[in-house]
Parts: C-alpha cells; structure tokens; sequence
C-alpha cells in the first residue's frame, strides 16, 4: 500500500505551477484541478454551457511583466439526459471535440498541465520569474464585445444577434482575446519565484516536482 | 472673438449642450435602472433555479424510469409469466409498454431462447424523442438474461432548455459580465455625439457671429464717417436677414439724409439770394423814378433849335426810359422772388389741375396734357405750383421757339403709390448734361434776356412742397423735367 502510495506521488502532477528548462525553453507543469471548486463545478453540470480559459503566464517578479505564455480554452456542455460532457477544446495544438463520461474525467484532463512550453527561450541570468496560472471562466470574447456594442448603438435591426447563435458556436478557434479580460470568474494560482539561472532541467522519466 | 460672438457662441453651447445632458442624464438612469431590473439578484436566482429545476426533471425523470425497468426486472410477475412461455411475457410486457415515454422493452433470452421485444403503442415517432437503453441482468426469471428497456423524453422539452440557454441566459450572462464595460461605453458613444453637436454648434456660433459682427462693425464704421459729416457713405446690404435689412435702412437714411442737405442748402442759399434781391429791388427801384423824371425833365425843356443836339437829347430820353423800363422789370422780378410766400398746401387733384394749366396757355404752340382718368390728389399751394409749372411750360415754348420741326410739350400727371410725378418734357434742345445742377441755382440763365430766376424760383417752390425736382433727357429729343410731390405733407396722417 506504501509503495502504491509513493508511486501515485511519483505520478501526480505539482498543484502548484512547476518550471523547468527543456532545453533553450522553459516549461510549466502544474495541476489546476483544484481551481474547480464545488461552484465551478455545478456549474459545469448545469447543463449550461461554459467557456474556460486557462492563461499559462511566465512573468518578471520585478514588474509583472510577461515574458512567455501558454494557453488552453474549453468550451464545455453536460448532456443532462445523455450524461456525457462534450467539449470543444483549442490549445497550440489545435481545435478538437472530446466527451467525457463525468465532470471528474473532464477537470482530470483540462487541469493537468504537463511540461506545456510557456517561452521559447528565456536568458539564463539572474532575473527572478514566477509561473502563474489563471483560470477565466466565461470570458470577454472580444468579438462578443464588439457585438454588444454595435448592438447597443445600433437601432433595432440593424445588427444581427450580439450574443451569437448556437450554445457551443461554430467550431472556429475559440481563443480570440489574449488580453487580460472581463470573466464571470477568475481563479489563479502562483508557483513559487525562481531565478532563471536555477530552474531544475526537464528529467525525463521522472514527473515534475518529483524529485 | 468679440462680445457679441461670445455671447453666440455659449448661447447654441447651452442650447445643445443642455438638453442633451438632460437627455443623457435621463437615459443613463433608465440605462442602469433596466440593468439593475434584469440583473437583480432575484432574476440571478430564477433562473439559477430554473436550470436546477431542470435538471432536477430531467434526472427525476430517468430515475422514475429507471426504477420501472427495475421494477419490471425484479417484479415476481415476470419470473411467473418467464416460467408460462413466451406469450405470457409478451402480455406482461405488452401493459408495462402502455407506460408514457416508453419506447420499447425487450428480454433478452438466455442460450436456446428467443429474444421477446414489445414495442409502445402509443410512443410515436422517434425523431420527436431522445432515448436511453437501460439493459438490467436477470435473476430469477427462467430462460432469460436480461431487461433492456427503452424510454425517452421529448426532444423539444431539451431543446427548449438549450433555447432558453441561448436566449435568456447566456445574453444575461453576458451582460452581466460586460455590465460595467456597457454603461461606460454607452455613456462613451452619448457623450461623443454631444461633444460633436457642441464642437458643431461652437463652430456654427462663431462663423455665424464672425458673419455678423463683421457686418455691424462695418455698419458702425459707416455711422461714424456719417458722424463725421461723409453723406456719400454706403454699406453694401448683403443677405437677407435683419442685417441687410439695418444696412439697408442706414442706405436709405444717408440718401434721405444727402437729399435733405441738399435742400437745406439750397434753400439756404436761394433765401440768401432773396434777400440779396430784396435789397437790389429796393436799391435800384428807388433811384429809377428820380432818374425817368430828370430825363425827362431835361428832354422836355430844352427849347432850343439846334437839331444835332435835339437829336442827341431824344435819343438819350429813348435809351433811359428803355433801360428804365428794363430795370423796372428786373425790380419787378427781383421783388417777386424775394416775396415768394409760404406754401399753404390743400388736397388738390393735379390731373385737373394740369389740364387746367395747358387750356390756360393756348399761346405756347404744341403744348399738350397727359393725365389719368382717375384723381391724383396731393397737397398743394395751388398758386405756387401754378407758377411753378406755368414757368416750366413757357419756358418749353420758349426752346423750341428757333426749332424747325413741330414744336411738342407735354405736361404729364403721374400718380405713384406715394406720390404724384408731374413731368414737363419738350422735342426741344434741351439741357446740356454739365449745367443740369446749375440751372436751379439763381441767376443762372442760358437764355439771353434771362435773369435767372425762374427755374430757381421753381425748385423753391417743389422743395417747399417737400418734392424733389431734376432734369434729364426726354424721349421726345428734348428736356424733361420730373418733378415729384408726396401725396401727403410729411408730419400728418396719410
């Protein structure tokens, strides 16, 4: 039991970002899973749809500034009478739809988080960084924005639905607004600082954080 | 930017900007106050409520049937009628079929036995339903493995949760989301027209105050060279507004005020020319008879019989009494002119009166009346205008005394809404243009024998009645002068 105990721990994903170099690139492994607490998580079972966006974030500790980004959104339904989740999901590797059995299986997926390359290549020196994580959910679509305002100072008629047609939208890439928005909700977390110069190199074989 | 442009410029600014803020001030209100009715908390949790409810139904629903199935599944009835065959079952299964939103339920048979499948009688078309297959294994019932057992729930009921979704919630979402962002930027793209309107109405004020200030201070330059004694000062009326409407009363006042200097003036000079000719009448007149009576007391009481010298004495008797005579005549003039009496002016109607004058004159050969049928009433010194006229109609005959073609003069009536035109015009040579002004002015003569009173004894007396007297060529070849008396003597009622 000990030893299967150990090994989940071997295998478990840091709740806390993580980052390591991989070669000239730095990687952020954390699992967010947390972040979806019992509100987010009803909401997801709603039957409502919801739109997550999770903002990887390399930042300066100095000034906050941004010096490499990673991304992944969701946009989500549970099937109430099929119990079932369907997702369309859009991260660098593309735009894809999934289902999962259970919200669990869904969160278990979406949070984990695992040596996703945040900056192509940050000066080995001694300049302090910090990994942080932000969960957005229903986020400001810029496109959305923009909508609402043409439908705001439009007379009736004139514009088309602000809102959009269709609960999941059409299959087009979702993530359209880079800039730190409005949302519904915004739950983040940070890894710890770090000097460049001292970020551990990726083991592989060996999880994040485990050793 | 002048008083007057300034004063423009913050009334259209408060013209515009007033109402405007009002309205804005108002809709900002009714903005955030229709916010605040469709995302109260209580609208939040109705509908939070609704999709519990929802979702609630919809999993009570698949329990509710779930529980039938087990019901089936489990229920002694269906090991009774397993053990009496086939048919047994089908009847069983046939009433739990009968069952709303039950599609079909089937057992199915073990090795060596047939599948048993009843269908609903009652559930319709499929494309109206979305269905679920719960298959239940079987304990206990002899012959067969399991229960599947098909059931559903309407299509439209989950569609109308996703419609309700797409159309009441998630716009409330978003609005909520974007609550703040909406309120700013529908006060943004208010406030933006205003300051447009404001910006537009500044620039109107100012062009249109720059228009007009301009337009007075050239009015007020021109008042000031009439302050300054300039008469000749004209301001050009451009536009239609009120304006145009002061420069071009201010024209007329300068003209009305030129024809009034020039009256003055003449009137001034012609009295001292009267008394000039007072004095001269007086001074001349009173010699004359001392000088007649020597001349001709010497003429008489010469007795002698030399003749050259009683020649010589009968022609100096003939040349004084001649040029006595003459002096006689001027002093006769002279004393007429001086003596002009105020005019003591009555309606009269001119039409008939110049007829009157043209039948008065038979002598002057070719003179003739052109009057309208109708009165032309104005008020007039009979007396004077009779001098006046009777000069100017002579004076005609006169011209055209040494003119070989058929004489012609007319005196012409022509009543005007304000005023009665009366012309004498002739075929004769008429007025060089250069003396035209002279002419009236007193001892100014063309004509030989002349003593250069008579036209100006004329113009005093049009400018006693208030007219205005000028020459200019006739259309017969001739002179025409027009003379022009108002209907009304200025000062009285119309």
């Amino acid at each position: 039991m000990r030893a299967l105990l150990l090994a989940v721990a071997l295998l478990a994903l840091p709740t806390r970002p993580w980052l390591e170099r991989d070669g000239a690139a730095v990687v952020l492994s954390a699992d967010v899973g947390p972040l979806f607490d019992g509100d987010l998580r009803t909401r997801l079972q709603s039957g409502l749809s919801t739109t997550l966006r999770l903002k990887l974030e390399l930042r300066e500790l100095d000034d906050g500034a941004v010096i490499g980004f990673g991304w992944r959104v969701a946009r989500v339904r549970w099937d109430l009478w099929d119990e079932r989740l369907a997702a369309v999901i859009d991260d660098p590797q593309g735009v894809r739809e999934q289902t999962w059995p259970s919200i669990d299986a869904f969160v278990q997926s979406f949070a984990a988080i695992d040596r996703v390359p945040v900056a192509g290549s940050v000066p080995v020196d001694e300049r302090v960084v910090q990994a942080v994580l932000r969960l957005e959910v229903n986020p400001v679509s810029a496109d959305k924005l923009a909508r609402m305002r043409r439908w705001l100072s439009a007379p009736e008629g004139a514009v088309g639905d602000p809102f959009g047609s269709g609960v999941l939208g059409s299959f087009v890439r979702l993530f359209d607004n880079l800039k730190p928005g409005i949302a519904e909700r915004v739950l983040s977390v940070s890894g710890q600082p770090v000097r460049a110069d001292r970020l551990p190199f990726v083991v592989r074989g060996v999880r994040p954080g485990g050793g | 930017m002048g008083r007057l442009e300034t004063k423009l410029l913050v009334l259209l600014v408060l013209l515009i900007a007033v109402p405007i803020s009002v309205a804005f001030m108002r809709s900002q209100t009714l903005f955030d106050r229709s916010l605040a009715v469709g995302l109260n908390p209580g609208v939040t949790e109705a509908l939070d409520d609704a999709v519990e409810v929802f979702g609630a139904y919809v999993r009570s629903e698949k329990a509710r049937q779930e529980a039938l199935a087990r019901g089936i599944a489990e229920g002694r009835p269906l090991a009774d009628r397993a053990a009496a065959g086939p048919d047994a079952v089908r009847d069983l299964l046939r009433g739990h079929a009968r069952a709303p939103r039950v599609q079909r339920i089937a057992l199915v048979g073990g090795p060596g036995v047939a599948d048993v499948t009843v269908e609903s009688p009652t559930f319709g078309d499929p494309a109206r339903w979305r269905v679920r297959t719960l298959e239940l294994p079987l304990t206990g019932v002899p012959g067969y493995a399991a229960l599947r057992y098909t059931f559903g729930l309407e299509a439209a009921f989950l569609d109308r949760f996703e419609a309700m979704e797409a159309e009441v919630i998630a716009p409330r979402a978003a609005l909520e989301t974007y609550r703040e962002e909406l309120a700013a930027d529908f006060a943004l793209r208010f406030l933006l027209p205003l300051f447009g309107a404001v910006l537009v109405a500044g620039i109107i004020s100012v062009v249109v105050g720059r228009r007009i200030t301009l337009r007075l201070k050239t009015l007020r330059h021109a008042m000031e060279q009439v302050a300054a004694g300039d008469l000749e000062v004209r301001v050009a009326p451009t536009g239609r507004d009120e304006v145009a409407d002061l420069a071009r009363g201010f024209n007329d006042m300068t003209r009305r005020l030129r024809e009034s200097r020039t009256r003055i003036e003449h009137l001034t000079r012609v009295s001292a020319f009267q008394g000039i000719a007072r004095r001269l009448a007086h001074e001349i007149k009173n010699p004359l008879t001392p000088i007649l009576l020597a001349v001709q007391q010497i003429h008489r009481s010469y007795k002698g019989d030399d003749a050259r010298y009683r020649r010589t004495l009968d022609s100096a008797h003939e040349i004084v009494v001649d040029e006595v005579a003459t002096l006689e005549r001027l002093v006769t003039n002279f004393s007429r002119f001086a003596k002009l009496p105020t005019a003591e002016r009555v309606d009269e109607d001119l039409a008939a009166f110049a007829r009157d004058i043209v039948a008065a004159h038979p002598e002057i050969e070719g003179l003739s009346a052109e009057t309208p049928d109708r009165p032309a009433v104005a008020a007039v010194d009979k007396g004077l205008l009779r001098q006046a006229l009777t000069n100017l109609v002579k004076n005609a005959g006169e011209a055209l005394r040494d003119v070989e073609r058929a004489p012609r003069v007319t005196l012409r009536v022509e009543p005007t809404a304000d005023a009665v035109r009366l012309v004498v015009e002739d075929n004769g040579p008429g007025v060089p243009r250069d003396a035209r002004e002279r002419i009236f002015e007193p001892y100014v003569t063309g004509k030989d024998d002349g003593t250069g009173l008579g036209l100006a004894i004329v113009k005093k007396i049009v400018l006693d009645h208030d007219g205005s007297i000028a020459v200019t060529d006739s259309a017969h070849g001739g002179a025409r002068f027009e003379i022009v008396l108002p209907r009304h003597v200025e000062g009285e009622p119309g």
